[in-house]
């Protein structure tokens, strides 16, 4: 016999509950047989060596994080807890390759236990791996099934008549995030290594706008033109095949600007626009995300037709991430703040603003909520839970629960991702 | 990756673009009058008044005199071109911000729909796209006249027929067929065949197509397409034996592929792309991709 331990991580032993970022998950480790030992176990929490993710580990979640733990593990199986995140700048590239390792603290003891895990981060799609960026694509053109898939839904929920519902007032941001994290879930359920990776538009992405991704260039048809081995390639919305999407600037070479040369505003002018919430949204909803549509021709260019393409996901996650590390920079992470979110209230609360953009407003479509003014159908409800990994936003999200995304002020609130550029930590002041 | 250093780097660089807005008047509470007057300004140079079009943008739809300027200077036939281009690319970007542009969107398409016949080539065919993305049926019946007769043609073929597909309708696979049938210009050819995958009457076509080795190869991978949308069970018999085909192209066996593995048809044999790579004859980078990318997607558990 030998001691035998399992792991729990998210609240689960199951391995569907192995998967972390940057926020700190709730752990524990427990003996199942301590093979006789009768003194508690010290054991040692680490990383295998060599290439993959990295883990860090707390005993608290706001402790600094180590890239070893000892732990003394109870023998009659009482588990100890821990928090484990992954380290920043080492996430994980394929499934399970962020092993969480088990030694025994003595010198040259022996390992008790492997459990594999994985960093699994949003990334800059510019700089994702072939098999990441094969994941993602595999994923999302099953979720389209060639136009009889369920993304026809995601599709479906915007449109010019449900753009009030997520544009023009403080909820654009919320709702956006929102509606990433749907799609995010949905192709997790078809495969759990994939993130929603984000397009930089203020940076040239010559690995994205190419054949093997997200389509290259054909000026003559103005369709996106795709590599026979590129499932996108079978890309159908509204009946039709193809994409429609021609750059207005060099994609090879040039951040995104409209064919005047109107370039997006860059990460930190965009971080810079102001330091409330108010001042930061209706600005940046016209520049850099209003610009960085309009950088394109074709179906991205318009609310309408937008969500057809996939590269709008992308165009979207930045613009979520940009939200993320302005909130990091200012600190915006306590909703009961009017910096953080200015309407606090509902929309019966004096003061407020359109119904769906209140703190406490719950939002169309995941609400079910089909009377006006709402819109009269709600494709996407309820929202998809990801028990594995976090019990939030529930299925009716609201403004709120969309804001403490890593669950700085309220732990219960974290969502379940990161980007790669945007630590947990605090800045330091 | 040190998250100090990372922030201590990241601090400098938002301190500079906080004192850079502020130097441009970005962080104003309304619009310079000065640059309203530059942009109104038909006599100025080119460059200048872009360049405070480039300024006034920002936020302009929270200022209804901003919009209502660039409005005016879109629709002014007689000004410069490039000064009108880049108050389009201002409005576009605002009218992201729906509510807010809401009320000027009706005096927004009017205005576009004069440009979309405008003597410059660039405004009128992204004013034509920004109506015919709206579904504007004035804009679609220029589009289409310009298809039928060429001599009414606003853009270049290819560029019309794309943007007819924005608001396809069964009225409109006649002329689509027509153009299959008789175009000599191949991309033309292939363009007008996409549009037509929604067509449940032109199955028969792409089944004629996709079987035929001396057309197009990318005539050919968009039947197949298009077929395996239209008639799924058709297709995964004609796509199994062009796949096995080793005479046949790879780029069309790779695109036949990556459909049976990602289309919604019958399951396809599970070994089919092992029979591929088992063959001795020399594949493309792209056949051998697809093969693997298919015996992935087809392994049990997977979705």
């Amino acid at each position: 016999m030998a001691i035998t331990v399992e792991l729990s991580v998210n609240g689960t032993t199951e391995p569907g509950g192995r998967y972390v970022g940057w926020t700190p998950a709730p752990a524990t480790l427990r003996v199942l047989d301590a093979d006789g030992a009768a003194a508690p176990i010290r054991v040692t929490l680490g990383n295998r060596t060599g290439a993959g993710g990295k883990l860090v580990f707390r005993l608290e979640r706001k402790d600094a994080s180590l890239d070893q733990l000892d732990l003394d593990l109870a023998v009659h199986g009482t588990p100890s807890e821990f928090f484990v995140a992954g380290r920043f700048g080492s996430s994980s590239v394929a499934d399970g390759d962020a092993p969480l390792m088990v030694r025994s603290a003595v010198a040259a003891g022996p390992e008790l236990g492997s459990f594999p895990m994985m960093v699994r981060i949003r990334k800059d799609a510019n700089q994702l791996g072939t098999a990441e960026r094969d994941r993602f694509l595999s994923a999302l053109a099953r979720l389209n099934n060639q136009g009889q898939g369920i993304f026809q839904s995601f599709r479906n929920i915007h449109r010019d008549s449900t753009s009030p519902e997520a544009h023009g007032r403080h909820g654009f941001l919320p709702w956006h995030r929102a509606f990433m994290l749907d799609l995010e879930r949905e192709l997790q359920r078809l495969d759990r290594s994939v993130t929603l990776p984000y397009w930089r538009f203020d940076r040239p992405a010559p690995q994205l706008f190419t054949p093997d991704f997200l389509g290259a260039t054909d000026p003559g048809s103005g369709v996106a033109s795709f590599a026979p081995a590129n499932p996108l390639r079978l890309w159908r919305t509204d009946g039709q095949l193809g994409i429609a999407r021609r750059p207005l600037f060099d994609t090879q070479n040039s951040p995104a600007h409209d064919d005047n040369g109107q370039g997006v505003l860059t990460e930190v002018q965009t971080v810079a626009l102001g330091t409330t919430f108010a001042q930061l949204v209706g600005p940046l909803e016209s520049n850099p995300h209003g610009t960085a549509h309009t950088s394109f021709g074709g179906v991205v260019s318009a609310i309408d037709t937008a969500a057809r393409d996939p590269l709008f996901f992308l165009l979207h996650c930045n613009v979520d991430r940009l939200w993320a590390i302005w909130q990091r920079r200012r600190g915006r992470f306590d909703t009961q703040s009017p910096l953080t979110y200015r309407f606090q209230g509902s929309s019966t609360s004096p003061g407020a603003t359109r119904i769906g953009h209140n703190l406490l407003d719950t939002m169309w479509p995941w609400n079910n909520v089909r009377v006006r003014p709402r819109p009269p159908t709600a494709p996407r409800t309820p929202f998809p839970d990801a028990p594995a990994t976090t019990a939030s936003p529930g299925n009716e999200p609201t403004v709120r629960s969309m804001i403490d995304f890593q669950g700085h002020a309220d732990v219960v609130a974290r969502l379940g991702f990161d980007y790669d550029d945007v630590p947990f930590e605090a800045p330091n002041p | 990756m040190d998250v100090d250093e990372y922030d201590r780097t990241y601090a400098v660089a938002v301190e500079e673009a906080e004192t850079a807005h502020l130097a441009q008047g970005l962080g104003a509470d309304g619009p310079d009058e000065e640059l309203l007057g530059t942009v109104a300004a038909t006599s100025g140079e080119t460059d200048t008044r872009v360049a405070a079009i480039d300024q006034i943008r920002f936020n302009a739809v929270a200022y209804p005199a901003v919009i209502e300027l660039l409005l005016t200077v879109l629709g002014d036939t007689g000004d410069d071109p490039v000064v009108r281009r880049a108050a389009l690319g201002a409005l576009a970007e605002s009218s992201f911000r729906v509510v807010d542009f809401g009320p000027h969107a009706t005096d927004y398409r009017a205005i576009l729909r004069s440009v979309a016949t405008d003597a410059d080539l660039t405004l009128r065919e992204r004013a034509l796209e920004f109506l015919a993305l709206a579904k504007d049926e004035y804009a679609q019946r220029l589009l289409l006249d310009g298809l039928r007769d060429p001599k009414k043609a606003l853009v270049a073929a290819r560029r019309a027929l794309q943007m007819v597909g924005h608001d396809l309708h069964a009225e409109h696979y006649d002329l689509l067929r027509d153009i299959v049938a008789s175009s000599e210009h191949q991309g033309i050819r292939n363009d007008a065949l996409r549009l037509l995958a929604a067509d449940g009457d032109s199955k028969d076509l792409f089944a004629r197509i996709v079987q035929d080795a001396s057309q197009d190869t990318e005539a050919r991978s968009t039947s197949a397409i298009a077929l395996s949308s239209l008639a799924p069970e058709e297709f995964a018999s004609i796509a199994q034996d062009i796949v096995l085909d080793e005479d046949d192209d790879d780029d069309l066996r790779a695109t036949c592929l990556t459909t049976l593995a990602h289309g919604p048809g019958p399951s396809a044999e599970p070994d089919l792309a092992a029979r591929v790579l088992d063959t001795p004859t020399a594949k493309s980078a792209e056949l051998t991709r697809a093969a693997h990318q298919y015996t992935r997607t087809m392994a049990p558990g997977n979705g």
